[in-house]
């Protein structure tokens, strides 16, 4: 399960990392919470979160690895990424202002 | 196919995906449910529960002295106790020598036999009165297609998975945004919807569908390249097949003709287990029994591999005498991870769920591409639709909604059809694909919207038949087996509920985006991966 978990941040973040997705989920904050984030996504914060994510998923595949061997391991954590990244599309595709 | 390189793969991609794509979506449906064979045999065959698992102090001689009556002399046994989804019964094999030229006639015995034993009785258990091809012949389909004659089904498969390879390369080829797009789904965008979800699909299950169409190709490596093995061997097929023994690391046991008693094949099982721990051997191999140059093979259980690690030992004194490495060299080793993957034995109950998971999101990606080709050459202007749109989307709806119409209509037959009817495993397999031919040819007679959505409809009520139809015909039904904890026959049952309820959702959606209005056409610039 924390394989798992630790996919779906990775590519949590890494989506996140996207400017136009990034505009998604600033706009669902303020609209659906009222939380006000920084409009725009910095250069810093870019690669911040990009690297975020892929020690994340890095994080992942030690766990997979660990947890079940390496044939196993990459076998499963190829699965959670599917999941992860399918899982996070549909999520997102839901979302108000989908169309950008 | 004029233009630049990307229109050229474009070209590629939708011509090597488009042309056979409906023997793909039935290869990718029943090597999905292949995964879950073991399962289907079980929910098909309910009167016959799988063995419980004994000791194999117990099993061995029984299967020995079934072998010892029916095979003596055999050329080599297989002794496969009961363990677990892949091995539900103590299971026995045999070959006999082949016979010469004049011989026949002489040694009226069958030559080989397969037979799962009953543990009490060391005799064959007796065949169910509800013969059914089960999980089985669903898996076979997946390599052999059905009604082929000889190889030909097999050769076929093999230049889908070739076409399959190269659409997949020129897709990834000609999706210019890959990473950008890699979550991007919009919905209620017509033909933009769809080539969304065929690049979700096929991107987000990449590494899968990378793997398995590759590791398919390994398979075939034979048919492909058979000129590697015959350079070497020469023509005749019984010297190329050496090649197998040569490059596996296998070694040949001739007969020496001196009869001699056989070890004790319980020590030898246990030696094995010792070397690689409890419930880790999973079959003797005895090649020549009864000769004084017999040798039995322990093999191994459980890795990645499709070729696992053997112990070797003299089969008169049961002294251990080699061990045969998992892999002999490098291109075995590659070739042997591969078709594991591929065929995912090693995989327990999550993970066999992730390639079920996987393998359904390759059964959307091809559904999507073939909607998508039909969703982008739509007149929306009033005039006609060219005869070539006509007839790929009529077998679009016919198989993407008629094939699983026609597999629970192959599951509800094995509940309907008389027990104990001659052909009966065939009869099955026959219902399935008389439902499909129906399906394929609704759409001919129904306008096409109605056509999907009537059809989803139908695979709705077929799917959410099966539990019922279960329950009114044998007493495995979701009342019992969620009430016993037998989650073989209950997980059955609530897929083909949650198979329903999909195709219910989907009947519903395909109802509302034919009331609401075409969106516009995708202009040039908005293409991201259009083939």
């Amino acid at each position: 399960m924390i394989e798992l978990l630790l996919t779906a941040a990775g590519t949590s973040l890494l989506c996140v990392s996207m400017p136009k997705h990034y505009r998604q989920i600033v706009d669902l904050l303020a609209n659906r919470f009222g939380v006000r984030t920084g409009a725009e996504l910095t250069r810093t914060g870019r690669y911040a979160l990009r690297t975020a994510g892929y020690s994340l998923l890095a994080a992942a595949v030690y766990a997979c690895v660990v947890a079940a061997g390496v044939g196993v391991g990459l076998a499963a954590f190829a699965a959670y990424l599917t999941i992860g990244i399918f899982g996070l599309a549909l999520l997102l595709s839901l979302l108000p202002g989908r169309s950008a | 196919m004029n233009g630049g390189f990307r229109q050229s793969m474009t070209w590629l991609h939708t011509w090597s995906g488009l042309v056979f794509c409906w023997i793909l979506y039935f290869m990718f449906v029943t090597g999905t449910l292949g995964y879950f064979d073991a399962e289907i045999d079980r929910w098909m065959q309910p009167e016959r529960p799988p063995a419980a698992e004994v000791p194999l102090s117990t099993s061995l001689p029984v299967a020995r002295g079934y072998l010892e009556r029916e095979a003596e002399g055999a050329d080599r046994w297989i002794l496969a106790p009961a363990h677990g989804r892949e091995e539900p019964q103590l299971r026995v094999f045999f070959q006999m020598p082949a016979l010469e030229n004049g011989e026949a006639g002489a040694d009226e015995r069958p030559r080989r036999g397969n037979e799962d034993l009953d543990i009490g009785s060391g005799e064959p258990l007796a065949e169910p009165e509800r013969t059914t091809g089960g999980g089985q012949t669903l898996y076979r389909m997946h390599y052999l297609l059905h009604y082929f004659p000889g190889q030909s089904g097999y050769r076929l498969v093999a230049i889908m998975t070739l076409l399959m390879f190269v659409a997949m390369i020129s897709g990834i080829v000609i999706h210019k945004k890959i990473f950008k797009d890699l979550f991007t789904f919009r919905l209620r965008r017509g033909q933009r919807s769809w080539l969304d979800a065929h690049n979700l699909l096929s991107v987000s299950s990449l590494p899968f569908q990378l793997m398995i169409t590759y590791s398919g190709l390994v398979f075939t490596v034979g048919l492909w390249m058979p000129m590697i093995a015959f350079a070497s061997y020469g023509f005749d097929h019984a010297e190329a097949d050496t090649v197998l023994e040569e490059v596996v690391g296998d070694i040949r046991v001739e007969r020496s003709g001196d009869a001699a008693p056989l070890a004790d094949l319980v020590a030898i099982a246990e030696d094995a287990e010792r070397e690689w721990g409890p419930g880790q051997m999973r079959l003797l191999e005895v090649r020549m029994p009864g000769d004084a140059n017999a040798r039995v093979f322990a093999t191994r259980r459980g890795g990645v591999s499709a070729l696992p690690e053997r112990l070797v030992y003299d089969g008169t004194t049961g002294e251990r005498l080699q061990s045969l490495p998992a892999h002999a060299n490098a291109p075995v080793a590659f070739a042997g991870t591969l078709i594991g993957l591929h065929e995912g034995h090693f995989a327990g109950p999550v993970l066999r769920w992730l390639y079920v998971f996987s393998g359904l999101l390759g059964t959307a990606m091809v559904a999507t591409g073939a909607v998508y080709w039909t969703a982008k050459r739509k007149k929306t202007t009033g005039e006609p639709q060219s005869r070539g749109y006509r007839f790929v989307d009529a077998v679009n709806v016919g198989t993407i909604i008629g094939l699983p119409v026609g597999i629970a209509g192959y599951f509800l037959a094995n509940r309907l059809l008389p027990i104990g009817v001659e052909g009966r495993a065939a009869w099955e397999v026959h219902c399935m694909f008389i439902v499909w031919v129906l399906c394929l040819l609704y759409p001919v007679v129904r306008p096409r919207a109605k056509a999907w959505r009537e059809q989803a409809w139908l695979a709705a009520v077929a799917c959410g038949a099966i539990p019922v139809v279960n329950a009114l015909t044998t007493d495995a039904h979701l009342g019992n087996s969620l009430a016993s904890g037998d989650w073989v026959l209950a997980g059955f049952d609530l897929s083909a509920l949650a198979a329903a309820a999909a195709f219910a959702v989907l009947a519903l959606t395909l109802g509302r985006s034919t009331k609401a209005p075409e969106p516009a056409p995708l202009t040039t610039g908005d293409e991201v991966a259009a083939p």
